[in-house]
C-alpha cells in the first residue's frame, strides 16, 4: 500500500494510482495499449478493467504528475530498451 | 608600520575576517581589491574567480555563502547598480556577504577616476522592496582594514548583506598603517541541524551540512518553503529583520567623535570628507569657535537618536558630502528642526577643503548669532 | 538496470505535490526524467543541490527532496558557480528555461559552458515564456505565435545545442519529453560527465505555445515533438534534413575547473 494511492491488483502485480495528483491531461489514456484508462466525471483518472493491464508502464512514463507506480514482483522490474 | 593602499587594506581586512571566496569584475577604482584577493586567497585554499559581469559576481558570492564560505565582492557605481537585484536577494534569503562599493563620480560612466559619495541612498534603497540595510564607510586606510572586518562581522551576526562604501581617493591612497588587532565573528552553526529553521535565525547551515535546505527569493516560511501569496507572513519576516537591527542600533552604530563634548556647532559627515572636516574643526577651534565633528562610519541604519541628541545641544549643523544632497536628508529628518542644517554638496570629483567647511560653519554661526 | 513505472516518491517533496505545472505540461515529464536519473545515480540527496532560475522550470527544485536554491531570472548558473567552487564535492544541477538560459541568462550560460566547471545544466526548452503568460522566447520558431508576437515571430531562434557547443561545453545533448528513456539516460550521462554538461530538453507547453499555435493538447504535442525530431544518426542515414537532431553532440574530457583550481592552491601552499 502506498499512502494516497489506490491499488488495483492483478494477481501478485498491481497498479497504484494517485487520483489526487491527476490533472486530466489524457497522456496516459492515449498511451495505454489496453485502453483501460479513462477520465471520470471530475476529469481525473479512472482505471477500468485491471485484468486487461499488461503492466507495460507507459502510463507511468508518460504521466507528468507521478500518478502511477507499478508493482510487478513476480516478473521483476520492467526494463526499457536502453 | 607599512605603507598600504586603501584597496589593499580592504583585501587584507577581508582575509583577516576569514573571507574565503571572492568573485568580482574589473571596475575602476575597485579593481585592486579583486587583484589582491586573487593573490591572497589561493594560498589559504580560498576561492577566487573573476566572473563575466557584476550581476554574476554577486550571484556567485551568494552561492558561495550558501556553501558555507564568508564571501565578498567589490565594485563601483555602474557595477553597484547592476548588483541591486542580488542585494535584495541576499537580504530576502538572509545571506551573509559583503559588497564593497568604491564610489566614483556618477551618474552613469561619470568620472571613473574621481571620488564621490553619490551612492549613499542607493546603498540603502537601490534594491526594490522594503529591506533592512547595513551600510558602513571609512575615511582612512587603517579604518578600511578595521571596518572591512566589521562588515563581515555584522553580516554574520545579522545574516544580511553589508555594503561598505569607499571612494576613488581612499581606494588608491597609501598611508603608513599599523594594522590593528581585530575581533572576528565566526559563522554560527546551529546547535541541532535536525530542529533547525534556517530563516529568522542567526545560526547558519550551509548546503550539504545537514538535512536538505530550501532557499528562495520568493516570500517564504521560516522553513524556507515558498509562500508566494502569503503577504502577512512576508511582512512579519521583514519587520523581524528590521526590528533586530533596531534593537541593536547602538551596537551597530560606529562613529568617531571629535570635540563633541562642548561643541556649539556640529559638522556631521562621513568617509573621505571627514578628513577635511577634522581639519576644519582644528581651524575653527584655533579661532575660538567650538566646533565638533561627528564622523559616521555606520550610515545605515541611520543613528537618528544620536544625531537628534547632538542637534539639541548645538546651534547649527553643517553636513558636507560629495554629492548633491543624500545623507543630509536623513540628518534633517533626525534633527527635526532642533537646529538649522546647512548642506555643503558637490559632484565635481573634488574634495572639500578644510577651509570650505570651516567657512560654512562660520556662516552658520554668524547667522545664528544674528538671530 | 533501467526500469519504468518504479516508485520515485523518495526523490519528491511529497507535501508540495501535486506540482504547480499545467495539465499535460512537459516539465512534469522532465521532472520524472530527473527523478529517474537520480534513481539510477544513487546520489545522497543531501549532497545534491538543484539550482533553479525563474520560470516554470525554475520551480523544479521545490518538488525534490534535495537541496533547493531558487535564484533570480537567468542567473542560476552564476549562483551555482559560486556554490560549486566552494563545495566541489556537492553535485550541482541547474534547472532553467529557454528564456532563462538564452535571453536574460545568455551571458552566464556561455561563460559556464566555457569554464568547464563540473555541473549539469538542464535546459527546459518549450519555445515560450510560460509562467508570465506566453511571451516570445529566443527559441520561439520564426513565424510562431506568442502573446508578444501575435502575428508570428520575425526572429530566427537560437539553437541551444549549437550555442553550448560554440561556447565550449564539453558535454552537450538534446532530448525531448517524448523520449522517456533516453532523457534519464542522458541526464545520468551528463551528471557523471566530469565537466560542464548541457542537456537541452524539448518540452511541451500546451497552455500557451500549443494553444496559440493550434498544436492541440499534450497528446498531440508529443506527436508533434516526435515528428519534429530524430536521433542524429538516423538523420544522417535517412537524409531527413529539417528534423531537429537528438542525442549526444559532444562528449570531451578537458581540464575541469575545480580540479585545476585545487591544484593551483596546492602548488601555492607548497611554495609558501
Amino acid at each position: 500500500m502506498i499512502p494516497g494511492f489506490a491499488r488495483y491488483a492483478q494477481g501478485a502485480a498491481a497498479l497504484h494510482v494517485n487520483r489526487a495528483w491527476c490533472k486530466g491531461c489524457n497522456l496516459c489514456i492515449a498511451a495505454c495499449p489496453s485502453g483501460i484508462l479513462s477520465l471520470d466525471t471530475a476529469q481525473r483518472i479512472a482505471v477500468g478493467d485491471i485484468g486487461r493491464c499488461i503492466f507495460c508502464g507507459l502510463c507511468a512514463v508518460r504521466c507528468p504528475d507521478f500518478v502511477f507506480v507499478l508493482e510487478r514482483p513476480s516478473l521483476g522490474p520492467v526494463e526499457a530498451r536502453a | 608600520m607599512k605603507l598600504i593602499q586603501g584597496n589593499e587594506a580592504c583585501a587584507l581586512g577581508a582575509m583577516r575576517a576569514g573571507c574565503r571566496f571572492f568573485a568580482g569584475y574589473p571596475i575602476t577604482p575597485a579593481t585592486e581589491i579583486m587583484e589582491w584577493m586573487a593573490r591572497l586567497l589561493p594560498p589559504k585554499g580560498g576561492v577566487f574567480i573573476q566572473m563575466e559581469d557584476e550581476i554574476a559576481a554577486l550571484a556567485a558570492v551568494i552561492g558561495a555563502s550558501w556553501g558555507g564560505a564568508k564571501a565578498m565582492t567589490a565594485t563601483s557605481g555602474p557595477g553597484f547598480s547592476l548588483m541591486q537585484e542580488h542585494l535584495g536577494y541576499a537580504a530576502m534569503t538572509e545571506t551573509p556577504c559583503v559588497v564593497v562599493d568604491s564610489q566614483r563620480g556618477g551618474p552613469s560612466t561619470g568620472l571613473p577616476t574621481l571620488p564621490a559619495q553619490g551612492d549613499v541612498m542607493q546603498a540603502r534603497w537601490g534594491s526594490h522592496g522594503d529591506r533592512p540595510a547595513i551600510v558602513l564607510t571609512a575615511s582612512s586606510v587603517r579604518d578600511v582594514y578595521e571596518i572591512t572586518v566589521a562588515a563581515f562581522n555584522l553580516s554574520e551576526t545579522y545574516r544580511l548583506p553589508v555594503v561598505l562604501l569607499l571612494d576613488a581617493l581612499l581606494s588608491h591612497m597609501r598611508e603608513n598603517v599599523e594594522l590593528p588587532e581585530v575581533a572576528v565573528v565566526d559563522r554560527r552553526k546551529p546547535d541541532s541541524v535536525e530542529a533547525f529553521q534556517p530563516f529568522g535565525s542567526t545560526a547558519f547551515q550551509a548546503f550539504g551540512d545537514g538535512p536538505p535546505l530550501v532557499v528562495t527569493g520568493l516570500a517564504h516560511a521560516d522553513t524556507g518553503r515558498p509562500r508566494a501569496s502569503d503577504g502577512p507572513n512576508l511582512e512579519r519576516m521583514l519587520r523581524r529583520s528590521i526590528d533586530r537591527l533596531e534593537t541593536d542600533r547602538e551596537a551597530i552604530t560606529r562613529y568617531r567623535a571629535i570635540g563633541l563634548d562642548d561643541a556649539d556647532h556640529l559638522i556631521l559627515t562621513y568617509g573621505i570628507t571627514a578628513r577635511s572636516a577634522a581639519g576644519a574643526v582644528q581651524q575653527l577651534r584655533a579661532d575660538g569657535i567650538r566646533a565638533g565633528l561627528l564622523e559616521l562610519q555606520t550610515l545605515w541604519p541611520f543613528p537618528e537618536r544620536l544625531v537628534a541628541d547632538l542637534a539639541s545641544r548645538v546651534e547649527n549643523v553643517v553636513v558636507p558630502e560629495l554629492n548633491l544632497g543624500q545623507l543630509v536628508m536623513a540628518v534633517r529628518a533626525a534633527v527635526g528642526g532642533a537646529a538649522p542644517v546647512r548642506h555643503l554638496g558637490r559632484a565635481d570629483g573634488r574634495l572639500f577643503s578644510p577651509e570650505e567647511i570651516a567657512t560654512a560653519v562660520r556662516a552658520g554661526a554668524h547667522e545664528v548669532s544674528r538671530a | 538496470m533501467p526500469r519504468v513505472g518504479q516508485d520515485l516518491r523518495q526523490y519528491l517533496q511529497l507535501d508540495s505535490m501535486p506540482h504547480v505545472w499545467c495539465p499535460g505540461c512537459g516539465h512534469g515529464q522532465v521532472a520524472r526524467g530527473l527523478a529517474t536519473a537520480l534513481d539510477r545515480l544513487s546520489l545522497p540527496l543531501d549532497q545534491l543541490v538543484l539550482v533553479g532560475g525563474i520560470g516554470c522550470s525554475g520551480r523544479t527544485p521545490f518538488y525534490f527532496n534535495a537541496n533547493a536554491m531558487h535564484t533570480t531570472h537567468g542567473r542560476a548558473l552564476a549562483f551555482a558557480t559560486g556554490l560549486k567552487l566552494t563545495r566541489p564535492e556537492l553535485t550541482v544541477i541547474t534547472t532553467m528555461g529557454d528564456g532563462d538560459t538564452a535571453a536574460i541568462g545568455g551571458n552566464h550560460f556561455i561563460h559556464a559552458c566555457r569554464r568547464n566547471i563540473d555541473m549539469t545544466a538542464i535546459v527546459y526548452n518549450n519555445g515560450i515564456y510560460g509562467m508570465t503568460g506566453g511571451q516570445q522566447a529566443p527559441t520561439t520558431p520564426r513565424g510562431a505565435r506568442s502573446v508578444t508576437t501575435p502575428l508570428g515571430s520575425l526572429e530566427p531562434p537560437f539553437d541551444i545545442v549549437q550555442l553550448a557547443l560554440a561556447a565550449g561545453a564539453t558535454y552537450v545533448a538534446r532530448s525531448t519529453t517524448f523520449d522517456f528513456d533516453e532523457l534519464p539516460t542522458l541526464i545520468v550521462d551528463a551528471v557523471r560527465h566530469p565537466g560542464f554538461a548541457v542537456v537541452e530538453v524539448l518540452t511541451q507547453c500546451p497552455t500557451y505555445y500549443g494553444r496559440l499555435n493550434e498544436l492541440g493538447d499534450a497528446v498531440a504535442m508529443l506527436d508533434y515533438e516526435r515528428d519534429l525530431t530524430l536521433p542524429q544518426e538516423a538523420i544522417t542515414k535517412e537524409g531527413l534534413a529539417g528534423r531537429r537532431p537528438l542525442g549526444v553532440f559532444r562528449r570531451e574530457i578537458a581540464p575541469e575547473y575545480t580540479a585545476q583550481y585545487a591544484e593551483l592552491c596546492a602548488r601555492q601552499a607548497a611554495r609558501s
